[in-house]
């Protein structure tokens, strides 16, 4: 092989040399069960809701394709309430600053949570001029749905 | 009565090679900042909490964007220096004694002007770039092209 090329073929594999250790299928899996764990989440927060009746849950598979990571199946989550409907999109494990994605898709705007180390799953409310993010629970369930859904 | 000059002789305008190592100079730091960002994506490192959340795509996307305006803006910087320059030659050759064709046709352009027209001339349209044009002292086609770009200022 020519020399200049063995030399910049060396200098591309140093320089991606901490991609090599990234176990790309662990954290697919990792996003895609935190995924289903943020969707159970919701329904264990809707149960009463969904029992009268007042909402009512649907799940879309859908195939996301990532850079490293190739294709794989995951579930929009579409809460049907009243006569609005509210998607939780994932976008995907490759995220800056976070281990995943879930856009949240109503009427009226779009609320993206991200996904922190230790499987929690956070609200962006401001990324500037700093980053404000809060832990989604119950509450923050309200104001995402409050925020993005027809006043 | 003497000729009005009205260009900043002391003014250091940008050359057309500075602007342009100007905009590699932007381009490569571009290029750097997005390694970064794209690299924080797949090691997890921290980056500037604008980029939080975003996928590949919106990281592409931004960059784009962000080069789109750099080569806009580097294309108003080019079209203003040339300009500058050739209003600058423009009145040296108005107000000098030189004999040369363009100056010649420059001054006789010049005394057509009203007062209020001879201390800033019209450019494109009916100016100074027309004059130019008429003199044949420059390839045509060059006059074109640039006023094509002209239409990057609107």
């Amino acid at each position: 092989m020519n020399a200049k090329l063995t030399e910049l073929l060396n200098k591309k594999q140093k320089q991606a040399g901490a991609g090599e250790s990234i176990d790309w299928d662990d954290r697919r899996n990792v996003y895609i069960a935190a995924v289903k764990g943020l969707y159970q989440q919701i329904e264990a927060e809707l149960t009463d809701a969904i029992k009268q009746g007042i909402v009512t849950l649907r799940k879309r598979p859908k195939d996301l394709t990532e850079n490293y990571i190739g294709t794989y199946s995951v579930d929009d989550l579409i809460l049907v309430i009243g006569d609005e409907q509210v998607r939780l999109a994932p976008r995907g494990r490759n995220i800056v600053g976070a281990a995943g994605r879930v856009d949240v898709v109503g009427e009226r705007g779009e609320a993206t949570l991200i996904l922190q180390p230790g499987a929690t799953w956070e609200f962006v409310q401001t990324r500037q001029p700093t980053l404000q993010t809060v832990p989604f629970d119950g509450s923050t369930l309200a104001a995402v749905l409050q925020f993005v859904m027809r006043v | 009565m003497p000729v009005p000059f009205f260009v900043d002789e002391t003014a250091e305008p940008q050359t057309l090679d500075e602007i342009r190592d100007w905009h590699r100079g932007i381009v490569d730091a571009l290029l750097g900042r997005r390694t970064l960002v794209q690299n924080a994506i797949r090691v997890g490192s921290t980056v500037s909490s604008l980029f939080v959340g975003m996928t590949e795509s919106d990281v592409d996307a931004h960059y784009d964007s962000q080069r789109r305006e750099l080569d806009r803006l580097t294309v108003l910087n080019l079209v203003a220096s040339a300009e500058a320059t050739i209003r600058v030659d423009y009145f040296r050759r108005v107000k000098g004694k030189r004999k040369d064709l363009l100056a010649v046709t420059y001054r006789k352009w010049h005394k057509t002007l009203s007062a209020k027209k001879k201390p800033r001339p019209n450019f494109d349209d009916g100016g100074i770039l027309d004059v130019l044009k008429q003199a044949g002292v420059l390839d045509k086609t060059i006059i074109g092209r640039y006023r094509e770009c002209l239409r990057a200022r609107h």
